[in-house]
């Protein structure tokens, strides 16, 4: 009787921890890591927004799932702006980067993220904001932009994104408005910063493809 | 051993029971039953979901049993939730509704502007205000710049839609300003006493406004404060007209904020000023600023802002009625300070309580006669709370309860001693309901129950608003009514004046494509309880009315550099009050008023260059001379203004603006002698600014690590 007692004991707690498992905030587990990487593939593979967007929605379930992760957060917030540069005459254009701004709010909360990330995504999402209003809103926020990108450079001066994109911006801007940084300095530092950085799950990779963009 | 293997087995079971797939499949539609494709459809907590497809349909495995909650959602579109047991989700159907943006704000009704907001999509500068030609960098004199609004008589306050300057009322995040303007001299207009710089939103509603706003008849403009400023910086100002400098120091979880500045017109009126213009000591004015900021959790802020200033003058005037020069000694102290915490929970409610002190004092000699004296003592505080929870997509409900306790004392002395005290006391209680019936109907039903200890009544004020979008056109109609005591000076005769009633109606349509705005609204108030002179004593049965129409057309684009803005605005205003013996059109009162706006800005130039020209048709003034009474009109206003605004370098703008360059000599009404001349004439000097003409420029330097081209440092 004691040992039947005991294999019930077990029995209740295995199917009990075996439920339990699934409904409380998780830490990374397995699923956790697979997820991400499959995601992160596919989304490094998205040419569409369409894509894109099933992207984002699975970094959503993570984001909701693990909810103490930074990087599932960062990615939606990166799939939503990096949405209206791949269509910038999106009509949804407002709603995607109403919606980026929550998940980078929700990011700036966030103990565990890369401050130095995440300012260089707040840099981003202020350049998606011209890109959506070059016009009206070029004069409003290429501040922003500019303070963003700095503000992540002071956190880590060696983050090849918000090196970058920084050079990549002021090429697009008036010649006064320009530092006296050198664009020409700036990309082979990043390249060699880039070089240096491996596909991973746990800090962004994104970027390369600006050396395409910027002329020198 | 056995046992270990029989663990096993049971352990594995168990896991094989609970990973049992059920698939879960359905259809997302928008509630006009159109598939919605890309929808997140998940069980909460799980990764078990999928992206819905073209057809709106969507299917995926869980190894979930019992009770769960399936969620869906999609970029401008509600969530949508839903808890049962997981067997039921098969062949589910979900329905998206469409945020109503625009519709849950009501960013238009018949009335309102939103000028400036914390929205980033929205976010317009503070410099899209100053840098508009005939602003000045003052805020009133950028707002006087929309229809519905007049041109200002010469003490340069706002006048809407037939107002008069005191039915405007400003507050600043949510708490009422006893004295928003700076104080002047005769004929010199004044400017507000707050830059535009230090407020993140700024809406200006000219009529059916929340019944949360009491006290005002004609505008209110609501300003808000920034929440948070988390940018270090430090900064000066030289201007034509004095110094000023102050700075932010930001920390984790707060800012401190801190400005000052020094105005003294001793070189002005050098350049500027008439001969005949006697400033025995210049105009004064010293003030600061300081406002603190902390953020006390995920979504509340509590801030404090304070403001004083004092303001010191000596002038002589002479008039030609009047032989004996007039030495005006003019001495003002003001202060102002609001405390407000806000909260937005986690269940959806917003909390808001605020404490607001102003105080306002001034003496002044040689007002009407020689050694006289004019002591003024005016005291507000107000209280306010309030909360607001949208329970659903469907409905808002908002409301709160406020006090405002003022005090007003005048003491004149001259050969003989007049001594008045007036302590009004106010209490209400708002409630406003938002129903945002469909997408393009929204619905607000909202009231508000006024206390009023001087005549110790209640008054019920309540409101209606309608606005419904056809095929982008939004046509807004609101029905409100608003209350507001009578000016102290008259309260000082009577403190038993009923408070002065408005019933307004507002009827709207806007059309808004790309960078255009196009507005056309009617409207009619009717006046009640205004104060009336009878038998050398004021009584509360005045009264009259104003209507007319107001045109804008706004193209923030043109030619890729231009932006225009043209206003119209007609009205036609009656009033039977004060000392008037019949109903009659009020001396500040202009019946047409336009105003055009070019703006052009050019990166290569670093510059942006405004062109204002402001024309309104004659007001009407009182001539002793001939029958009746406001009899004639004094002759149309014109003013043509320019400012260039110049980015010299990331850390330094240049701000210069001169107003009626074409020197126009503006003339805002008559002063009459009360005694007729030898030939029974009686003879007039007419109201005019000194100087005709306004210049102002200004160098604004800002530093900090990742500041570039920001002209406030608050």
């Amino acid at each position: 009787m004691k040992t039947m007692k005991f294999y019930l004991c077990i029995a209740f707690i295995s199917i009990f921890t075996g439920t339990f498992s699934t409904v409380v905030t998780a830490a990374p587990d397995e699923l956790y890591i697979t997820t991400m990487e499959k995601t992160l593939t596919k989304m490094d593979n998205s040419r569409s927004v369409e894509e894109l967007l099933q992207c984002r929605n699975t970094f959503e379930r993570v984001a909701n799932k693990y909810e103490t992760e930074w990087m599932p957060l960062y990615y939606v917030a990166y799939c939503d702006i990096q949405m209206v540069f791949f269509q910038p005459t999106g009509e949804e254009n407002s709603k995607r980067l109403e919606d980026a701004k929550i998940y980078l709010d929700k990011l700036t909360k966030n103990e565990n993220a890369d401050k130095s990330e995440v300012y260089t995504l707040w840099g981003y999402y202020y350049n998606a904001l011209i890109v959506l209003n070059p016009q009206a809103n070029g004069q409003k926020y290429f501040n922003e932009v500019i303070g963003s990108y700095e503000k992540a450079l002071g956190f880590n001066a060696e983050n090849p994104r918000a090196i970058i994109l920084l050079a990549f911006f002021e090429q697009q801007m008036p010649a006064f408005y320009k530092s006296p940084r050198n664009a020409a300095t700036e990309v082979e530092k990043a390249k060699a910063l880039f070089e240096k950085e491996e596909k991973s799950i746990n800090s962004p990779y994104w970027g390369t493809y600006f050396f395409n963009m910027i002329k020198i | 051993m056995k046992q270990l293997i029989f663990i096993s087995l049971i352990s594995l079971f168990s896991f094989q029971l609970l990973a049992q797939n059920i698939q879960i499949n359905g259809v997302v539609l928008d509630d006009k039953s159109q598939p919605l494709e890309n929808v997140n459809v998940y069980i909460e907590g799980t990764l078990d979901g999928a992206s819905s497809a073209k057809d709106g349909s969507f299917n995926f495995d869980t190894d979930m049993t019992g009770t769960v909650t399936l969620k869906a959602s999609l970029i401008g579109y509600t969530s949508f939730t839903f808890t049962t047991d997981v067997e039921k989700f098969k062949n589910f159907t979900i329905v998206l509704t469409e945020i109503a943006v625009e519709l849950n704000e009501v960013v238009v009704t018949a009335g309102n502007y939103l000028l400036k907001t914390s929205s980033t999509i929205q976010k317009k500068n503070a410099v899209d205000l100053v840098t508009t030609a005939g602003s000045e960098g003052d805020l009133y004199k950028s707002i006087a710049l929309l229809p519905g609004t007049q041109v200002a008589g010469a003490d340069g306050r706002l006048l809407v839609r037939g107002g008069s300057s005191r039915e405007s009322q400003t507050y600043i995040d949510d708490m009422h300003v006893l004295s928003p303007y700076t104080a002047t001299s005769d004929n010199v207009p004044s400017r507000g006493r707050y830059s535009p710089f230090h407020f993140d939103g700024i809406s200006f509603s000219m009529g059916g406004y929340s019944p949360e706003y009491s006290q005002s008849l004609s505008s209110v403009l609501p300003l808000y404060t920034k929440d948070e400023n988390p940018v270090s910086k430090i900064g000066a100002s030289i201007m034509n007209v004095g110094p000023g400098g102050g700075g932010t120091k930001a920390w984790e979880k707060g800012s401190a904020s801190f400005s000052f500045d020094f105005t003294d017109m001793t070189l002005y009126n050098k350049l500027f000023s008439p001969k005949d213009d006697e400033w025995v000591k210049p105009y004064r004015k010293y003030s600061g600023q300081n406002q603190l900021r902390f953020t006390t959790g995920e979504n509340s802020y509590l801030k404090t802002y304070i403001s004083y200033d004092k303001t010191e003058f000596k002038r002589e005037s002479t008039s030609i009625f009047n032989p004996q020069t007039l030495t005006l000694n003019y001495n003002e102290d003001n202060l102002y300070l609001n405390s407000t915490f806000r909260l937005k929970n986690s269940n959806g409610f917003s909390y808001f309580v605020g404490v607001a002190y102003g105080w306002n004092k001034q003496d002044i000699d040689e007002t009407l006669a020689v050694n006289d004296n004019v002591k003024m003592d005016e005291k507000e505080i107000h209280v306010k709370t309030k909360a607001s929870k949208r329970f659903s997509n469907l409905y808002k409900l908002e409301g709160g309860i406020e006090n405002m306790t003022r005090s007003y004392k005048l003491t004149y002395r001259d050969t003989f001693e007049f001594s008045g005290k007036v302590r009004p006391n106010i209490t209400g209680v708002f409630l406003s309901n938002d129903f945002n019936i469909s997408l393009s109907l929204f619905l607000n039903v909202s009231g508000r129950l006024e206390y009023t200890s001087l005549n110790e009544k209640v008054a019920f004020l309540p409101r209606v608003a309608l606005n419904y979008e056809w095929k982008g056109i939004s046509f807004s109609g609101v029905v409100g009514r608003y209350q507001q005591n009578t000016e102290n000076d008259y309260l000082l005769y009577n403190s038993e004046l009923k408070p002065e009633t408005t019933t307004q109606y507002l009827l709207g349509v806007y059309y808004q494509k790309n960078d255009k705005i196009y507005r056309a609204e009617f409207y009619y108030k009717d006046y009640d309880n205004l104060p009336l002179s009878m038998n050398e004593n004021y009584t509360s049965k005045g009264y009259g009315h104003s209507r007319g129409i107001d045109l804008f057309f706004n193209d923030r684009n043109v030619l890729n550099r231009f932006e225009y803005m043209l206003a119209y605005s007609f009205n036609d205003s009656k009033r039977f009050y004060l000392d008037y013996p019949v109903k009659a059109i009020p001396t500040y009162i202009t019946k047409h008023n336009a105003s055009i706006t070019l703006k052009y800005t050019n990166w290569k130039w670093k510059s942006t260059i405004g062109l204002t020209n402001r024309f309104a048709s004659g007001r009407p003034y009182h001539n002793p001379n001939k029958e009746g009474f406001n009899n004639s009109m004094t002759p149309c206003y014109n003013s043509l203004d320019f400012s260039w605004t110049y980015l010299a370098t990331p850390k330094v703008i240049v701000y210069a603006s001169a107003s009626n360059i074409l020197n126009k000599k503006n003339i805002y009404g008559y002063n009459y002698n009360s005694i007729p001349d030898n030939q029974g004439i009686y003879t007039r000097e007419p109201i005019k600014l000194y100087p005709y003409q306004g210049f102002y420029i200004g160098v604004f330097i800002t530093l900090g690590k990742n500041v570039a081209y920001e002209a406030t440092y608050f």
